[in-house]
């Protein structure tokens, strides 16, 4: 579980990955406050949800939903928790607390999430060596445990 | 891909699969080259030559490099009758924009001072994210902007009636605020007069080259004058807009979106609902950024009212020009008169000399084109070229178009070492972050002077006058 910043020509582009969705959606909401240069300040506590048809259209309404609350209520994103998705006949729907606080210094204004390239997708992970034995006793436990899921996105600034 | 330089700097992607015309590539083989190491901008292009109504050919100009659908330096002109509106051919950024304010110093009046202009135009236009706008709006006002732009801001006493003159299409496109989704009016409350992150910047510079006398004496520029170029957008409110009709198009034209090479060519057939509420929403988007430049050039007015006690009348515009936008134009193609929408993304309209949209006091001059660099080399104003009617549908380049991402820049730069060097060469800047002034580092972008070169060679932007940086703040 984790997130890193990737190289993009002109704009930021993330790569966010967890054990479930929900969780690589949570550390895409961390990419994000890393993007906006602010974060840190757990204070207030907001919900959010979001329906979309895909889950890349679950992922760019999320992300917009993030653009919109620092900008409406003049705070910074720090991160999130509870991310529920449920998956629909048509669609997907997420809730989540997302955790944020007073914007100090500005933020590095993000203009929007965009499609470009953008990734959120179930990967088989290939076991190494040293970690199979551990993979194969917690094969059980958690059924996910060989894979995550991987979510990239560019951010047009 | 295969590309065929059918003229100098002018390279031709031939017809094949969906494109409903050609592609043309405006490109010195170095810029070229650049374009093809950057993976899909040629692709983009290719893309976007399969848009509905589009006419002659999809162009990409010689800053022209990776976008989202559409490449950065894009244009396509869509027949208005059976064509299509593509929010990706614009941009998030609506309106996104260059000015240029002219004031009676000379690089000598300014000299020394330096450090107090930068101070006070960081305190004064607010950058990045956080501080709320130069000029202070309620929701009425906002829709007013969104109706009548920079008319509002003439009526509400934030503009003079040169400035309207000196604004592409006087500053007002027919927008609706009608169409304007709500989350997009809040957006805009808070932020008429902020420059924004990125790429944005506020500079003061001095003019170090004049290059045709006559056409720089027309837009009031002379060697080792000081003037101000502003490059922002509509903010919050014009991301909100593109980012909304984006999703409703996906929504209205399911069958089509599963057909795009990629999901942000998304468009909506001219005529219909939704692409004509998204014309009305981008055109009150567009009002939204005159206002918002306009808003910052009152600020800049105020700081050399009272730095250099230079009356605010004196400092004025000299233009303002549009690089994210789509608007209806008459062109000829194949001998015929034609009334198209001409998407410009990250590119400038660029009428040439005797054309009726051209402001009366630049008739005989051309259209002034305004194109920043960055903050450590030059930026241009050019005029537009007689060429460029025929080749690019009035268009030319919009600036220096990036080299290196930003993380990269980041890993090259630190921001210490680059305030240092720039002001050993005169240049002062104030940043928002060390981050946002290592991005933006001269070295992250293309040579500005080899766009500029092609587009003087093309005839479709000739050079008039080159600035040099003195202080410069960004978000």
């Amino acid at each position: 579980m984790s997130f890193e910043l990737l190289s993009h020509p002109a704009d930021v582009r993330f790569r966010a990955t967890g054990p479930t969705l929900e969780a690589a959606f949570a550390e895409a909401t961390r990419a994000f406050a890393a993007i906006s240069e602010g974060g840190g300040d757990d204070s207030r506590r907001f919900e959010v949800e979001v329906e979309a048809e895909d889950r890349q259209a679950l992922l760019f309404d999320f992300l917009a939903e993030l653009v919109l609350l620092q900008e409406l209520e003049e705070v910074a994103v720090s991160r999130a928790e509870r991310v529920e998705i449920e998956e629909r006949g048509d669609g997907y729907a997420l809730r989540a607390t997302v955790l944020a606080g007073p914007i100090g210094e500005p933020l590095f204004d993000i203009k929007s999430p965009t499609y470009s390239e953008m990734r959120v997708e179930h990967v088989e992970r290939v076991p190494t060596r040293s970690t199979e034995r551990a993979s194969d006793a917690s094969r059980d436990a958690d059924p996910e445990a060989e894979g995550e899921w991987v979510l990239e996105a560019t951010l047009d600034i | 891909m295969e590309l065929t330089e059918v003229a100098e700097n002018v390279y031709e992607i031939p017809r094949s699969g969906d494109m409903r015309v050609p592609a043309r590539v405006y490109a010195s083989e170095p810029l070229l080259e650049k374009m093809r190491e950057e993976g899909q901008t040629l692709e983009q292009v290719r893309n976007v030559a399969t848009l509905p109504g589009i006419q002659k050919y999809s162009v990409v100009l010689p800053d022209g490099h990776l976008g989202y659908g559409f490449p950065i330096g894009g244009v396509a002109a869509v027949d208005m009758d059976g064509g299509a509106i593509s929010p990706g051919g614009i941009g998030f950024d609506i309106n996104c924009g260059v000015r240029v304010l002219r004031t009676p110093l000379d690089y000598g009046d300014v000299r020394g001072s330096e450090e107090d202009l930068v101070e006070r135009l960081y305190d004064l236009v607010p950058c990045g994210l956080g501080k709320g706008g130069y000029v202070r709006t309620d929701r009425d006002d906002v829709e007013g902007i969104l109706e009548r732009g920079m008319e509002w801001m003439l009526e509400e006493g934030h503009a003079t009636e040169a400035d309207l003159e000196h604004c592409e299409e006087g500053g007002r496109l027919p927008g609706d605020p009608d169409a304007v989704p709500e989350n997009a009016k809040k957006r805009g409350v808070k932020q008429v007069g902020s420059l924004g992150s990125g790429n944005h910047f506020l500079e003061v510079q001095r003019v170090t080259d004049v290059y045709d006398d006559a056409t720089a004496d027309a837009y009031g520029l002379r060697e080792d004058g000081v003037v101000v170029m502003i490059h922002s957008g509509s903010r919050g409110l014009g991301h909100q807009v593109c980012q909304e009709y984006i999703r409703r198009f996906e929504r209205e034209y399911p069958d089509l979106v599963d057909s795009l090479p990629d999901r942000q060519l998304v468009y909506a057939p001219i005529g219909d609902d939704a692409a004509e509420d998204y014309r009305r929403a981008m055109y009150g988007a567009a009002n939204f950024a005159w206002a918002n430049r306009q808003a910052m050039t009152q600020a800049v007015r105020r700081t050399f009212r009272e730095l250099f006690g230079v009356d605010e009348d004196e400092v004025e515009l000299v233009y303002d020009v549009c690089h994210n936008i789509a608007k209806e134009e008459t062109h000829e193609v194949d001998g015929e008169r034609k009334d198209l929408l001409v998407h410009r993304k990250g590119a400038t309209r660029a009428f040439p000399a005797g054309h009726p949209q051209v402001p009366a006091a630049y008739r005989d001059a051309g259209q002034p084109v305004l194109l920043p660099g960055s903050m450590g080399t030059h930026s241009y104003v050019l005029a537009g070229g007689e060429r460029s009617m025929e080749l690019s549908f009035g268009s030319t380049a919009h600036g220096a178009g990036r080299l290196k991402s930003r993380t990269q820049a980041k890993k090259d730069y630190t921001a210490g070492d680059l305030k240092q060097r720039l002001r050993g060469e005169g240049v002062y800047v104030k940043a928002r972050s060390g981050a946002t002034v290592a991005e933006e580092a001269p070295g992250a972008y293309k040579d500005v002077d080899e766009v500029v070169r092609v587009s003087d060679r093309l005839g479709i932007g000739t050079k008039v006058a080159r600035m040099r940086p003195v202080a410069n703040i960004k978000g």
